[in-house]
């Protein structure tokens, strides 16, 4: 399809219909969610659908000694009552995109020990939310409190009391040590030797915080179980399959007998990656009601349910004089909270994320994870990556001022670039850079927000107002491919396709749309192929039942794995409409080429509309015009970004303001710039918060999470976000992606708050390692208070 | 509270009858005596257009008018809005002929995972309602109560904005659906 | 499935104050007053309405006017935060900035559409911007009982603790009543929070009268996490008077404000910083009312 690329026109500059790629066109469901007319899980409705409620321990680590429910399921009401006596013996995991022989599992249905403030310790399903939370509030529960370790330093102290006595990976029983589920270990070169040789070592310990993904839609799952023993889902998730199988999994019933069904999600950013502690319990309630039953999560229980990971993070760099990075250690202690959840695979991931922002010979990556007596945390937008990014970029700032060396320039002599060989997803997942805008991106960037004033600002330290400006440099892998068959990530999506009598077209895929448009991205990259119009693409709502499989939506695949197959089966598709052209023009199929909705017969000016073929089609029989593709992605490719962002820092109150945002994205060529703009926007925001203000904070002495809500959990409203915000695009084109596509959801957050923390300190002059900067944190490190 | 009583799945002895205007058509309905105007709305009408995302008053996605004015409906008492008229985004417009902010939302990228939509939607009524006039930074200033995680409030602001310009020209106001 | 966050037996709309203080004084600690409702629904939502069995809706009695008798303005306990501000606005903009500076930071809009001047009164919380401004306009409380006459207490005092208002059994708060301040004298409110929505890590209103650059007469209130209650600042009060109105003398006045104060520590900011946050207050809000009271 090279000659459609090169007819494509400057990005959202055309007007032809035709032109799908670059297009700024909006996208198909958002006409849906304006008018309200969109259906959320939330919104679903089943006549005599039960509610449940959780009733959830009040304790951060006791056993139950024992459930009296007898109370509760005597409640007129009251239909299921379900406790650890009910659940499967047997542990399940959570991931998606891990093959079962390999996930970890330490998940019971319901755990016979609470292991947090808020684990799970019976369900109620009844007529009402109301009469479910008198019924759960009836149950009496006696436990026995265990000494509870609340952060992570505690967690791994000697004596510390024992969180999980086995987890499985896979079929293997591992009993962890000191609560700490794994240590994963990455390295290249001696680092010791690397050390030796260089001119500056430097080494802070960062620590980065429990961010809540806060999707604007909470939780939601219902539960229909039909006459014929399977289950209608619906269910706020980021993968119909991945939960299908890991619900059948945690029940322990056949998949088939499951059936999952799509939906729009208000939100996700990771916090819907995995399938949580929710949906079994759903549907176990299902199953034993033997009545449809719907599961709303407080935002409460939402936001003590999923959070990215909080680490400490300590961080040695070595740097010749001429600012040649050389030696790089770095040592994480992830906290995963009371379940592993995806705790491990971030942590590979971010030695991975680590290892691949800069050439450096000698590299090694040391990261603890640890169970601790807290919510769980999961992925969450960058999967491990921010809690990387913000001390690497920290340390090219202080090593730049230190060697009186442009941190631009500092970044440009040791990025690693195309053909350089990078992690894209923890230590087995290792691919080369193809196309990289990097340098583009920086050069261009740093005139767009004046980079020559950073010196003087530096200079400046009188006043009230201190105005810094910082850069924060990122990348991130588009999907989880991998050349190697035998995987541990699973990475493939599948597509099928058919044409419409009336010449328009149905696209399937099981890809979820977490509120991204990465099915509109598909509709323009189909309809291109195609020679249809975007608006031409139906994109169905599907199930389990019908969909090919696809592994879940993260990983910034969607437009480069899924996106990549939806054009392979168009182009199958494509190829069967030449073909039926061909036979209704009586010309050779070589001759036939598809664009502005009709075949056209090369060097002449004889064509027949897809409508028409369509149409002949079917009064000929020649049967439905579909295709089908399924098919795992054996490459990723790496998005790059970067943010430079003017801040303002109040001395006196030590409150700052993000004034100006100047972002530069290598996403590879451009599907819709509208839709990659809005990525871009709404990940530097949630940056700027991470930056900022947002942390979910655990009391120390009763393990009650103190902000669990938005009254007390802040994120940045409209007024507290910068508007002032430049984008532009990198003039790359990656020839293993969708009409040269790569991926960008994740990168658009990876780099937000490290600009913001090398901005503070350009401000103040000192560099804040322990994120989020909370205004008495800058006071402190002004030495006002 | 946890008082024992009756399910309360059908009538019971404290329900009320509650009589309103929702964009513009008369409706009687049942409620228990403090439901929020969320669940009559969303629970009894079956109008889920209005989102629920938090139940206490924090986030904004339950945001309706009630005589022209925004509130939150998760905290406002269903019998409170007896013989008042209540505006939801199912009447704001549709497909076919969708208010100037509607449009302006989808056409303008204002728009990723929809659940903001239509707490922003009303509000941005309400808002031009009081103040044809108001602008970017206004709109910004005003909306702090409808949290957005998506699009950090670009294209957002940017997209309400560019509808006022809009409306001022065509000389309307923001209570498409009073 | 309606979705219920709590359950009272019954929500009653009583035609008359009469018939409020007659249910108040059947039912007891059964009955609580709703009016905006946002303060309800956050206890009920917290589950902290004991035993309340029945809400009394306070809001279709004639308590919602604003009368102006000379100098004096006397709200009606269910006025909301946007009437009295559009009120303001249209009367008295320059003279009671205080108030519509203090309402235009109580976002978001959603609920200073439904918020009361009397629920906010009543509710007792140093968190809330209102009573904080009025204490600086040391305003009156109005407030009757079933059998006892009207009564009226002067702001300050009407606070004890939280959530506990000088509030007799079955009485019920009416109207506040102030003065508008001279208009040689300017106030300002500001406060310090997390996000744009979020409760005040603290908040101080002033109103201050200059005569000869000189102070004359300066009233400060602090509000936030500075203790149990709305406090004066007066020690800095005193410190002020007759001071020249300059910077520097504000800034050595506003020192003695952790005299004034038991600011605490919690997740939003140590006790520490909320002192020091005061005494930037202070100077911020005193600056900006002398500026306009000229």
């Amino acid at each position: 399809m090279t000659d459609t690329v090169a007819e494509s026109p400057a990005v959202g500059t055309t007007s032809d219909p035709f032109a799908n790629i670059g297009r700024r066109v909006p996208k198909f469901d958002a006409i849906h969610k304006a008018t309200g007319r969109l259906k959320f899980v939330g919104d679903v409705r089943i006549a005599g659908m039960l509610d449940i409620k959780i009733l959830r321990s009040p304790h951060p680590h006791a056993e139950i000694v024992s459930i009296d429910t007898s109370r509760a399921e005597a409640m007129p009401g009251v239909k299921a009552v379900i406790t650890h006596r009910d659940a499967p013996a047997r542990p399940y995991g959570r991931e998606f995109a891990l093959p079962p022989e390999y996930m970890p599992r330490d998940n019971f249905v319901i755990p016979d020990k609470a292991r947090y403030v808020g684990d799970v310790v019976a369900a109620v399903a009844a007529t009402s939310v109301d009469v479910a939370a008198r019924a759960v509030a009836a149950i009496e529960v006696e436990y026995r409190k265990l000494p509870a370790a609340l952060n992570a330093s505690a967690a791994v102290a000697p004596g510390a009391a024992t969180i999980h006595d086995a987890v499985h990976w896979g079929e293997e029983r591992e009993v962890p040590r000191r609560n700490v589920l794994r240590t994963v270990e990455m390295g290249v070169g001696d680092v010791a030797a690397g050390f030796a040789e260089a001119d500056v070592i430097i080494e802070n310990t960062f620590t980065v915080p429990k961010q809540q993904q806060s999707p604007m839609e909470r939780r939601c799952i219902v539960v229909d179980p039909r006459p014929d023993g399977r289950l209608d889902v619906w269910c706020t998730t980021q993968s119909i399959h991945g939960l299908r199988h890991n619900l059948a999994r945690a029940l322990g019933i056949p998949y088939s007998r499951i059936n999952v069904h799509q939906s729009f999600l208000g939100g996700a950013f990771g916090a819907r990656l995995d399938m949580n502690v929710d949906e079994p319990i759903a549907a176990l309630l299902a199953m034993k009601s033997g009545l449809p039953v719907r599961l709303q999560l407080t935002r409460e229980e939402d936001m003590m349910s999923t959070s990215r990971h909080p680490a400490t993070v300590r961080l040695r760099s070595g740097m010749k004089r001429d600012g040649t990075l050389v030696a790089h250690e770095m040592e994480a202690h992830v906290d995963t909270g009371a379940y592993a959840c995806s705790g491990e695979w971030v942590t590979k991931c971010m030695g991975g994320w680590f290892m691949s922002m800069y050439r450096v010979p000698h590299q090694k990556f040391t990261g603890h994870v640890i169970y601790t007596n807290t919510p769980p945390a999961a992925g969450f937008r960058g999967f491990g990556n921010p809690q990387a990014n913000v001390p690497i970029e920290s340390h090219m700032d202080i090593l730049a001022d230190r060697l009186g060396i442009d941190p631009v320039e500092l970044r440009l002599r040791n990025y690693i670039r195309a053909g350089d060989a990078y992690f894209a997803q923890g230590p087995n997942v290792v691919d080369h850079i193809k196309s990289c805008g990097v340098e583009e991106i920086l050069t261009s960037g740093a005139r767009r927000i004046g980079w020559e004033r950073r010196a003087e600002l530096a200079r400046q330290k009188e006043g009230r107002i201190l105005k810094g400006i910082g850069l924060g440099r990122a990348f991130h892998t588009s999907g989880c491919g991998q050349a190697n068959e035998v995987s541990d990530i699973l990475e493939y999506a599948g597509s099928t396709i058919k044409i419409n009598e009336d010449g328009t077209a149905n696209l399937t895929t099981a890809l979820v749309d977490m509120g991204t448009g990465n099915l509109m991205g598909h509709a323009q990259i189909v309809a291109e192929t195609l020679g249809l119009r975007a608006e031409d693409v139906i994109v169905n709502v599907t199930d389990t039942d019908s969909s090919p499989y696809d592994v879940v939506t993260h990983a910034s695949r969607s437009t480069y794995v899924s996106g990549m197959v939806a054009k392979l089966a168009a182009e199958k598709l494509r190829d069967k409409l030449r073909e039926l052209a061909a036979r209704i023009l009586e010309v050779a199929v070589e001759d036939v080429a598809l664009a502005h909705g009709h075949a056209r017969v090369h060097g002449t000016d004889r064509s027949v509309s897809i409508e028409e073929i369509a149409r002949t089609a079917q009064m000929r029989q020649w049967g439905t015009i579909m295709a089908e593709e399924s098919r795992r992605a054996v490459t990723t490719a790496s998005h790059f970004t970067c943010k430079f962002v003017e801040v303002s820092v109040d001395t006196e109150t030590g409150h700052i303001t993000v004034d100006r945002v100047v972002a530069g994205s290598d996403v590879g060529n451009v599907i819709n710039p509208v839709l990659v703009e809005g990525q871009i926007h709404g990940g530097a925001a949630q940056a700027f918060g991470y930056a900022l203000m947002e942390e979910i904070q655990v009391d120390q002495d009763t393990g009650r999470t103190l902000n669990p809500d938005f009254l007390n959990y802040k994120i940045l409203t409209s007024r507290d976000a910068c508007r002032d915000f430049d984008v532009f695009f990198a003039d790359t084109y990656e020839d293993t992606g969708p009409f040269g596509a790569k991926g960008i959801g994740e990168s658009a957050n990876n780099d937000g708050a490290s600009a913001i923390v090398n901005a503070v300190a350009n401000a103040i002059g000192v560099h804040i390692t322990d994120l989020p900067i909370t205004p008495e944190k800058v006071l402190r490190a002004l030495g006002t208070i | 509270m946890n008082r024992t009583g009756p399910a309360d799945t059908g009538r019971g002895a404290n329900d009320r009858l509650l009589t309103l205007v929702v964009n513009g058509d008369p409706v009687s309905l049942v409620v228990k005596p403090y439901e929020s105007l969320n669940s009559a709305l969303r629970d009894r009408l079956n109008l889920t257009g209005t989102k629920r995302g938090c139940d206490a008053g924090g986030c904004g996605t339950c945001t309706v008018r009630v005589d022209g004015q925004a509130v939150y409906s998760c905290m406002y008492p269903a019998l409170r809005a007896e013989g008042r008229s209540v505006a939801t985004v199912e009447g704001l417009g549709d497909a076919g002929r969708p208010h100037p902010l509607q449009a302006a939302l989808v056409e303008g990228g204002g728009v990723q995972c929809g659940y903001c939509t239509p707490g922003v939607l009303m509000a941005g009524c309400a808002l031009y309602a009081d103040d044809p006039d108001i602008d970017a930074d206004g709109l910004a200033e005003e909306l702090a109560g409808n949290l957005c995680r998506c699009t950090g409030y670009v294209k957002l602001i940017e997209a309400l904005a560019g509808a006022g310009e809009q409306m001022r020209g065509n000389g309307m106001r923001g209570n498409g659906n009073d | 499935m309606p979705t219920l966050i709590f359950q009272p037996e019954d929500y009653v709309f009583p035609a008359s104050l009469d018939e409020v203080l007659g249910i108040l004084d059947s039912e007891g600690a059964a009955a609580q007053i709703i009016a905006g409702g946002t303060t309800i629904h956050e206890l009920a939502f917290r589950k902290g309405m004991g035993e309340v069995r029945t809400l009394v809706d306070v809001t279709r009695l004639p308590l919602g006017e604003i009368a102006v008798t000379g100098e004096r303005l006397h709200v009606g306990a269910t006025v909301s935060f946007t009437q009295l501000a559009r009120h303001i606005r249209s009367t008295q903009p320059r003279r009671l900035a205080l108030l519509t500076d203090a309402i235009a930071g109580i976002r978001p809009m959603q609920i200073r559409n439904v918020a009361t001047v009397g629920g906010s009164i009543s509710s007792s919380l140093p968190f809330f911007d209102l009573p904080a401004a009025l204490v600086v306009l040391d305003a009156e409380v109005t407030t009757r009982g079933i059998d006892g006459p009207t009564r009226t207490t002067p702001i300050e005092q009407f606070f004890w603790d939280f959530f506990l208002p000088d509030l007799r059994f079955g009485e019920v708060l009416t109207e506040v009543a102030f003065t508008t301040p001279p208009a040689d004298s300017g106030g300002a409110f500001m406060k310090f929070e997390t996000n744009s929505v979020d409760w005040a890590l603290v908040s101080v209103g002033v109103q201050a009268r200059v005569q000869g650059r000189r102070f004359t007469d300066v009233r400060i209130a602090l509000g936030g996490g500075i203790g149990r209650k709305v406090t004066r600042a007066t020690t800095v009060e005193q410190a002020l008077l007759g001071e020249p109105t300059t910077v520097d003398r504000i800034e050595r006045a506003a020192r003695a404000v952790s005299d004034d104060v038991r600011a605490f520590s919690d997740f939003r900011g140590s006790a520490e910083f909320r002192n020091h946050l005061l005494k930037v207050y202070i100077t911020r809000c005193l600056v900006q009312a002398i500026a306009r009271a000229r």
